[in-house]
This record gives structure tokens, C-alpha cells and sequence, in this order.
């Protein structure tokens, strides 16, 4: 660049000396000559030595001319890049953190953000195309992305740069890193790396102290393949900051016409109290008064505020909190996407009936789910008693729940009709009896492994004696499975007493990572003997299915007879029928896929009622007749819906909600001091700039002060030079 | 064109006959010895002894004849009356030659001057001379004759004399030949010319006359831009005989190399005339050419 560039027209005094070589070329003397044969044998031996000379003169002159007006031109050291300033080439890469939390709107009005990217631009805009310099861009928001590799065009890369705009995931620099150290290996070393981030603490020290290391790990990788590492902090002042972390539905079933809770969590990020309103609604509309004030949260702390609905429609429902009054818009909102049932139809089949006897699995299960049987239209779940017959005839597609009480005989294709049952989001409940063995099970539900049973059932172990209560059930992964409920310390106190005199051992494939043990068997008398499972879960598609090795009968156990009896299976049949919905409620970066009816083949996904593209169903591999739909990585937070288009018999799929929300961990906006950071690492390792480019420019005034000055130099030079020459050429040729 | 007046410059031959002492030599030996004759032949056959007379040759003395008789007398031969002297002016293009300035006579203007006051000079020392205008075959001949018309007769010649045409080029081999041809006795033959030709060719020449027994004597004619070569900017040099092509270039650069080419011409004609037992004498147009001659003609005596 030029301060003058007006000037540069000048430069075509450049072809002045060129101009008068040719003119006095042109002008010559004219003599009538007799000793031509001397004269031509001297221009025969003189005339190479005489053009080099004369061309050593002409470049010397046009050199100077040049540099003479460059010098008037007022140069930049951008356009110059000689003297004073970076000669090399520079290899850039710049890490740009896009994660929502860089949306964070400062009292200014300024965000993280597009502080981050103008300081990117004033960097690249420093950058020279015609020396070669590259910009490989990287986007520091989940999942970290490549933008731009090693791009000379700073055109397109300052365009790029323009394009960028804030994610609503969380932070990846631990991707970005790993991304930049293998571009590293394609570059030359010597390499830039600017990280232009908001220097989150949860994003500086990802995953705890593991995944500090791992991090720091990248940050020693990179500066040993001879890089440097150059923060960029591009967050001013505190960061306070309010998010709604969860919205979660705190009735076990949504029901129509029964009032459905629900819990929104907020939670202070901040130094300071602080407090909002929190407005509810559902479907988009709000659900008349249903606004909460939230006075005051202490820093570090949440709140809960439960909202009530009553819904009046069966299907899928969307639920939406959201936050007023906060500097962070993105995590002020969240949704739940909420299936409604009218009651969870089960169909319940019975594989030992007991006839009129009191003590079957039928009379047990019903009584705990069904207690009030027709007479109550108002429970959650309305059972259907059949036997295994009864389990081969029946239209699955009328029931949520199914659950199979020691049922030994099934036929292959119903097995095939439970898994396509399963997938499409259907619980199935499984209760062991002496019954669930044999070749049909295996055939129909174990299938090696790649059925639904979580694991393959084998000989019965225990006796009959009432008498002895050789197995206890111990609670293992409670936590957040069916057996949640019993987790409580008064509940807990009582399952020890439970007698299970008989059990099913169940035998888990190895490699299967999906089973979930919930609950073991110890044995009582046999101390050191392996446990055996007890309550095992695999998930199926869009269900999941709940494998108990022992009767819900008091045929091998008491646990009919205890009050826990009846949670312990509600619960595990809550559990089971939540799931569809449960996989509708999706975190940034997450993908949906579900099974769908065999006669649908497409579907259009649209985010917050913009159509973004259409998804062809795909066949699930190895099944028949049962087909897919799979999303790509949802990457904005929202409401994402998949409607279908009507099948050719004119049968309507109902649209599926997914709810997307922000990852709450982004939310916490505390930041590492740029010290605390460096002192991560050896000295040397990091350094920290407020503006990359401010040093750059600096060394650039600096230099832009010296380079009109240096270029006058050259200029003077190269007439000395020329001059030089020309006498000595003059000498040479014998003139004066 | 010159005039007869002007090729019989009265300066020329006032200075010749007034020179320094080897000139003033010549006279006198015109006057006394009457056959001191500037071209005065080195290879002749003993004809008598004459008593000594001031003025004679102290070279010439017999001094056996002296020891016999204790008196001075001089050697005298059959040749050394009526020696014929041949002028031979090379008229070819190049001889054109002359600065634009006019500051200087063209070179074959200069010749001419040579030539005429040679003639005088022999003609009064009662000799005989001829001359040949030469370029490249004989323009004019005239026989070896003395007496003012005779003189006149060559002065006329070489005044209404001109350069050849540029294509008729020049062929000094060819006038050697021919001169080889047509001097049947031995004589002294004065060529004046730049020798822009075959350079061997010429050599050659002027060394089969000097074979013949004639006493050749090459008076080397060219202007001082030919050999200075002051030019110092861009010129065209286009050549006064046919066959090179004009030439353009920076006069300056080329001075170096050109002068050496020169120096080789003109050591080389030198060299290779003494080595025949040719007299050469460089004559540059920029020198009075009576002082030029003078000078030779008394260095000739005292090496004679």
C-alpha cells in the first residue's frame, strides 16, 4: 500500500531510460567510411561485451527511476514488505472459537464474537497474497471444523472470516487443536497459531483433569512441531450469565386431562445475585399465567420453578421455557418435546397362567398397573391379560407396553414383529420363569445376541425350599434407570429382605456394550460367588427392552408379597414407555434416528418451520420391511420436526418433535486469566496478545516510516552505481 | 576537383626545395652533383671516378684511389643518370575519404599533393618520371619523361584526377601485376595509397616489384580519423566502396577494438615492406605534407 499512490503513475518514468537507449539508437551520425573491414571486425569482437554493458546501464537507470518514485509514493510495508518489516512467508492458522458462549452480548453491545473476528481480518488483512502466505481457518465451536486449508486467496479468507457466525454448541478447542496439529504435518514449520476465543474456563479445561492434560498435551504438540501458539482473549469484563439448564418433565406419564409437571431449572453462572422471569409455554402458545419471577439466585446456584399443564390432545407435544433478561440469548430458552398418552395400553401375556389362582404373574402385574381394571378409566396404564396364544395374534401396534411372564413358546415371526414393535419406540417388559429357555427363545428373542433378549438365559439355579432365600437383589447402575425409585435409603432398606430362592442366570455376550445391568443376585450362602444379573436393559431402536431373571409370580421369589412389588414394576414400566420421548429431547450436535412405518419413504426435516432438506427412509440392514429415517448432526438448537408425506394407501404418519437444546455446559462464561493459562506451560510455550495484528501494525508504522526513506536510499545508490559504471564502461571503451 | 595551380602548390615546393638539412641536401645535389636525384638507385654498375667537388657525397669517395694519387675522387655510375621514377596514385573510392569539417584534404587530394611534388622534384633532378592513376585497372599511364611540360603533363593528370565509382572497388594486386609487366627495367616505384584491400593480396604485390629489382616505396596514406577514430555517439558508418552494409553503432564502444585492428593493419604493412626492402612511410593527411616528405627524402639519403 502507498500513501501516495497517485504517484505511482510516475512510474512510468520508468521507461524513460528505455526510451532514450532506443531514441539515440535512432539518432546517429551518418560518415561515409573506407576502413569498413577494420571496422566491422571490431563489431564483431566488441558488440556482445557492448549490449551487456549497455544493459547493466539501462536496468541500473530504470532501477533507480523506480525506486525514486516508490520512495515519493510513500510505501506501506503491506505492499512493500522489504525492509523493516516480515520477509517470509507467513503460514497462519487461525482458530476461531464459535461456540454460543462468544454470543455473549457485553455492556458495550460488543460481543466476544465479532470481537474475535475483526481482530481475525485485521491479522489476515496484514497477510500478503503475493508473498505467499496462507490462512488455514478452523472453527473452534463443536464439532470443530476445517473451513479454509492453507488459502492464499486473503480475499476469500477475509470474506470467510465475514461469513463466520456463532454456533449454538459448545466449545471444541480440543478438536480445533487436534485438527491443527495434523494440518501441521502438511506446513512447513515456523507455523502462527492464533486461538481466538472467549478463554472459558470449562473450555480451557475440558473433561476435568484428564482432559486438561489432553489438552495441554495438544497445546506441547503443536509448539514442538516448531509452531507458535498465540492467544487471543476476546472477552471483556465479567461474564454473568443466567441459563435455563433443564426442562424436564416431573410426572411420570404425560397424560390427557390429567395435569402434567414440569421442573425448569435456571441457574446463576455469575459472580453476583441475580434473578428473571421465567415464561412457559406450550406448542408455542402460551399457557395462560404460566410465568414465574425469579427473584434472586445466588451466584453459583439454581432454582427450580415447576409449571403444571393439562394437556387435551394425544401426540407429540412441545414444551418451551424461556429466560428474559439476559446477556446470553442462546441458553435463555429450552424445549421438551412431550408425547402425550391417553393411558399406556398394554398388552400383558401370561407364558404359565394359573388359571383362577391368585398367584400368577398375570394377577400380580395387572394388580400393580392396573389396579382398578375397567373400573378406572383414569389410570396410566390399561392392561390386556393374554396368553401365548393370545401374544401371536395380537396387533401390536395397539399397544405401548408389552410385557412376557415366563413365556417359553413364540414364534420366530413374532419375534420379528416384537423387535420392529421395540424400534419404533414400543417397551417391552420380559419377567424369567422355567419357561424363557429353549430353542424358540433363542430363535425368536435371544438370536445370538442380536435379538432382544440382553442376554442369553441359561439353566435355572436355586431350589423351591420356602424356606431358603439363597439370592439377594443388590442395586448396581440406579442412578438414572427404572430402578431410580429404589435408590431412596428407607426404600433400599427393604430389598435385602426380599427372599429369590430361584433365579435365571443370563449370560451377556462380551462384546455387547448396549446391556445395562441395574440390579445383581448374590448369593447368600456362597460368598465370593460371581453375581448374577438380575435387571439387564437393551436398548432397541427407538425402545428398550427390560430382562428381570426371576418370576413376577411368587413362584421363585416373595417379592409379590412385599410393598415394593408394585413400584418396582410401574416403575420399570415408566421407564420403558418414556423412552421414545426421551429420544426426542436431543443436545446440540446430536443426530435422530428412528424406525418408521414400512410404507413411508421420505420425510422433510425443517428447523423452527423452515424446511432444510428431505431424508430418504433407509432399510434397516438385515430386517425386512422395516425402514429408517436418520438425521444429520442437528447443529442449531430448536424445534426440528420430520413430517411425512402420506403414504399411496392415504395412512397418515404422524410428525415427529425433536427438541434441540443448547448444551448448559457452555453456559458458565468464567474465564481463565491469560496468566493463569500461560503458567500452564513452559515460558515460551503461549503468549497472549490483546490484538495480533496491533504488533504487526506497529512493526509496520515503524517500518512504513523507514521504507520511503530506504527506497530513496536504493534510488541514490543506483544512480552512484549507474555512474560508476558508465565511467568505468566509458574507460573501457576508451572514451572520456 | 583540383585545379593545376593547386596541385602545383608553390608553398608545397617552395617548402620541399627549403627544407632542413637533408632536403636542402637534395637541392644541392640537384645543383651540383646533378644526379643526386631523391630516388637516387642503390644497384647500379660502375661507370667512372670523378675529381671531388664540394658538395659531393663524402659516401661516394674512393679512397684507394685517394691513397694511390693522395688526391679526392668520387665514384660515378651508369645508372644514376636518367632513372626513371614511377608515381603510382591509388584513385580508388576509399581514397575519397575526408572529415566533414573540411578540416583536412580527402586523402587522394593528399596524394596528389605527393605526387605532383615528387614529379617536380625528380623532373628537376632530370630524371624520368611516370605516373599511374590507378583504382582497380589503370585509369591513366603516363611514360617516364622529364621537363617542365612533362611535369605539367602530370600535374594536369592528377589534378583532373577522381575518385572511382564505390562499385568499381579497388584491385592494388591487379596494379602490381600489371606494373610487374610493364617496368621492364629497374626503377623506383612510389605508391601512394591507403592499401584498403586484400591485405595479403597487396603485400604479395608490392613484394614481386621488389623482386623485380625496382626500388618500391609505399607511402601510406590515411586520414587521422582512421587512425584515432574519434567518434564518440552513435553513428551510421556506411561504406564508400560497394559490398559492406551500413553499420550503426556507439562509435565510442567500438574505438578499442577498432584501433586494434588498425594498429595490426598498419604494423603489419610495415613489418612485411621493410621485410621486402620496401621503404614505408605513414603519411596521415593531418601532417603538412611538405614537412612529411622533406622528412623522408632526408632520411633516405642518409640511409642510402
Amino acid at each position: 500500500m502507498f500513501g501516495l499512490p497517485a504517484m505511482l503513475g510516475w512510474l512510468a518514468a520508468a521507461a524513460v531510460p528505455v526510451l532514450i537507449h532506443l531514441l539515440t539508437r535512432q539518432r546517429w551520425r551518418r560518415v561515409e567510411w573506407g576502413a569498413m573491414e577494420f571496422l566491422l571486425r571490431a563489431v564483431k569482437k566488441q558488440q556482445r561485451r557492448v549490449r551487456l554493458q549497455d544493459l547493466l546501464l539501462l536496468l541500473l537507470r530504470v532501477a533507480a527511476v523506480i525506486l525514486l518514485i516508490l520512495a515519493l509514493a510513500e510505501p506501506k510495508l503491506a505492499s512493500a514488505g522489504l525492509l523493516g518489516g516480515q520477509e517470509e512467508r507467513r503460514e497462519v492458522v487461525l482458530v476461531v472459537d464459535t461456540s454460543f458462549s462468544m454470543a455473549f452480548r457485553e455492556s458495550t453491545g460488543e460481543t466476544p464474537f465479532r470481537r474475535a473476528v475483526e481482530r481475525a481480518r485485521a491479522l489476515v488483512r496484514d497477510l500478503q497474497s503475493a508473498r505467499g502466505d496462507t490462512v488455514t481457518l478452523i472453527t473452534g465451536g463443536s464439532p470443530a471444523t476445517l473451513k479454509l486449508s492453507r488459502d492464499s486467496d486473503i480475499n476469500r479468507v477475509d470474506a470467510e472470516l465475514e461469513r463466520l457466525e456463532t454456533s449454538d454448541a459448545v466449545t471444541d478447542l480440543p478438536g480445533a487443536l487436534r485438527t491443527v496439529v495434523a494440518k501441521l504435518d502438511d506446513l512447513p514449520r515456523g507455523v502462527e497459531v492464533f486461538i481466538l476465543s472467549d478463554l472459558q474456563r470449562v473450555a480451557l479445561n475440558p473433561g476435568g483433569e484428564d482432559g486438561s492434560k489432553a489438552f495441554d498435551g495438544l497445546i506441547t504438540t503443536i509448539k514442538q512441531k516448531g509452531s507458535s501458539i498465540t492467544l487471543v482473549p476476546c472477552g471483556r469484563g465479567t461474564a454473568d450469565n443466567l441459563a435455563i439448564t433443564s426442562v424436564t418433565m416431573a410426572s411420570k406419564l404425560a397424560q390427557v386431562g390429567r395435569p402434567t409437571r414440569f421442573a425448569v431449572m435456571v441457574r446463576n453462572f455469575g459472580t453476583r445475585p441475580s434473578g428473571g422471569v421465567v415464561n412457559f409455554t406450550v406448542d408455542g402458545a402460551d399457557a395462560g399465567g404460566d410465568a414465574a419471577t425469579i427473584d434472586v439466585i445466588e451466584a453459583g446456584k439454581e432454582s427450580v420453578v415447576d409449571f403444571r399443564h393439562t394437556f387435551t390432545e394425544t401426540g407429540p407435544h412441545l414444551v418451551e421455557a424461556r429466560f428474559v433478561t439476559d446477556a446470553l440469548e442462546t441458553d435463555n430458552r429450552r424445549a421438551l418435546s412431550v408425547i402425550v398418552q391417553n393411558r399406556v395400553s398394554t398388552l400383558l401375556i401370561d407364558g404359565s397362567p394359573a388359571g383362577s389362582s391368585d398367584e400368577g404373574a398375570a394377577y400380580f402385574l395387572s394388580a400393580a398397573l392396573d389396579p382398578a381394571g375397567a373400573d378406572d378409566r383414569r389410570g396410566a396404564f390399561e392392561v390386556s391379560v393374554s396368553d401365548e396364544i393370545g401374544l401371536e395374534r395380537a396387533d401390536l401396534s395397539n399397544s405401548s407396553l408389552v410385557i412376557l411372564a415366563n413365556v417359553g413358546t413364540i414364534s420366530p415371526r413374532r419375534g420379528d414383529d416384537l423387535e420392529a414393535f421395540v424400534a419404533k419406540g414400543g417397551g417391552l417388559l420380559i419377567f424369567a420363569g422355567d419357561r424363557l429357555r429353549g430353542p424358540q427363545v433363542d430363535a425368536a428373542l435371544w438370536r445370538d445376541g442380536k435379538g432382544l433378549l440382553p442376554g442369553r438365559p441359561g439353566d435355572v439355579v436355586g431350589n423351591d425350599d420356602t424356606s431358603d432365600a439363597g439370592f439377594e437383589l443388590t442395586l448396581t447402575s440406579a442412578e438414572r434407570g427404572p430402578l431410580r425409585y429404589f435408590t431412596d435409603e428407607r426404600v433400599q432398606a427393604l430389598i435385602p429382605a426380599i427372599p429369590f430362592r430361584k433365579i435365571l442366570p443370563v449370560t451377556i455376550n462380551a462384546d455387547d456394550t448396549t446391556v445395562t445391568t441395574y440390579a445383581r443376585f448374590l448369593h447368600r450362602k456362597q460368598q465370593g460367588t460371581p453375581p448374577y444379573p438380575a435387571v439387564l436393559e437393551r436398548p432397541y431402536g427407538a425402545g428398550r427392552v427390560l430382562l428381570v431373571a426371576t418370576t413376577a409370580s411368587r413362584h421363585w421369589n416373595d417379592l409379590a408379597a412385599f410393598p415394593t412389588y408394585v413400584p418396582f414394576v410401574r416403575e420399570m414400566a415408566y421407564h420403558l414407555v418414556r423412552r421414545a420421548s426421551d429420544l426426542e429431547n436431543l443436545t446440540v450436535g446430536g443426530s435422530w434416528r428412528g424406525e418408521i412405518e414400512g410404507s413411508v419413504r421420505k420425510a422433510t426435516l425443517s428447523h423452527n418451520g423452515r424446511p432444510i432438506r428431505e431424508l430418504d427412509a433407509l432399510a434397516v440392514p438385515n430386517k425386512e420391511r422395516r425402514y429408517e429415517i436418520r438425521t444429520d448432526t442437528l447443529d442449531r438448537a430448536g424445534t426440528w420436526r420430520l413430517e411425512f408425506p402420506p403414504s399411496d394407501d392415504g395412512k397418515v404418519t404422524p410428525p415427529i418433535r425433536l427438541a434441540v437444546n443448547v448444551d448448559p455446559l457452555e453456559s458458565d462464561l468464567a474465564r481463565l486469566t491469560p496468566d493463569a493459562m500461560v503458567s500452564r506451560f513452559p515460558a515460551g510455550t503461549l503468549r497472549v496478545v490483546e490484538d495480533p495484528s496491533a504488533k504487526a501494525s506497529a512493526a509496520n508504522s515503524e517500518s512504513d516510516g523507514r521504507l520511503w526513506w530506504w527506497c530513496l536510499i536504493g534510488a541514490f545508490v543506483l544512480f552512484l552505481a549507474e555512474s560508476f559504471v558508465g565511467q568505468w564502461i566509458g574507460k573501457s571503451r576508451g572514451g572520456a | 576537383m583540383l585545379s593545376q595551380g593547386e596541385v602545383l602548390d608553390p608553398e608545397i615546393l617552395d617548402r620541399v626545395a627549403g627544407l632542413e638539412l637533408a632536403a636542402r641536401k637534395v637541392v644541392e645535389g640537384f645543383v651540383t652533383g646533378r644526379h643526386d636525384s631523391p630516388f637516387k638507385g642503390s644497384s647500379v654498375e660502375f661507370r667512372q671516378h670523378r675529381e671531388y667537388t664540394a658538395g659531393d657525397d663524402l659516401r661516394r669517395l674512393d679512397w684507394k684511389v685517394f691513397a694511390k694519387k693522395d688526391r679526392f675522387y668520387v665514384r660515378e655510375y651508369e645508372e644514376e643518370t636518367n632513372v626513371k621514377t614511377y608515381l603510382v596514385v591509388d584513385t580508388s573510392r576509399s581514397m575519397a575519404y575526408a572529415p566533414a569539417s573540411g578540416a583536412r584534404p580527402s586523402k587522394l587530394r593528399y596524394a596528389k599533393l605527393i605526387a605532383a611534388a615528387l614529379a617536380k622534384l625528380v623532373s628537376d633532378a632530370r630524371d624520368l618520371v611516370g605516373l599511374a592513376l590507378w583504382a582497380k585497372t589503370d585509369a591513366l599511364f603516363l611514360p617516364p619523361k622529364n621537363g617542365d611540360g612533362h611535369v605539367h603533363e602530370i600535374a594536369s593528370a592528377l589534378a583532373s584526377a577522381q575518385p572511382a565509382d564505390a562499385a568499381t572497388g579497388t584491385d592494388l594486386g591487379a596494379l602490381f601485376e600489371e606494373l610487374s609487366a610493364k617496368v621492364r627495367h629497374r626503377s623506383i616505384v612510389v605508391i601512394l595509397s591507403d592499401l584498403f584491400d586484400d591485405r595479403t593480396r597487396v603485400l604479395e604485390g608490392i613484394a614481386r616489384v621488389a623482386q623485380r629489382g625496382h626500388d618500391a616505396v609505399v607511402m601510406h596514406v590515411l586520414d587521422p580519423d582512421e587512425l584515432t577514430f574519434p567518434f564518440d555517439r552513435m553513428t551510421r558508418f556506411e561504406a564508400l566502396e560497394s559490398g559492406p552494409l551500413p553499420v550503426t553503432v556507439d562509435a565510442r564502444a567500438l574505438r578499442e577494438a577498432y584501433l586494434a585492428e588498425m594498429n595490426t593493419f598498419t604494423t603489419d604493412v610495415r613489418s612485411r615492406c621493410l621485410a621486402a626492402g620496401v621503404d614505408h612511410l605513414l603519411l596521415d593527411t593531418s601532417q603538412d605534407p611538405g614537412t612529411a616528405l622533406a622528412s623522408y627524402l632526408a632520411r633516405r639519403l642518409m640511409t642510402r
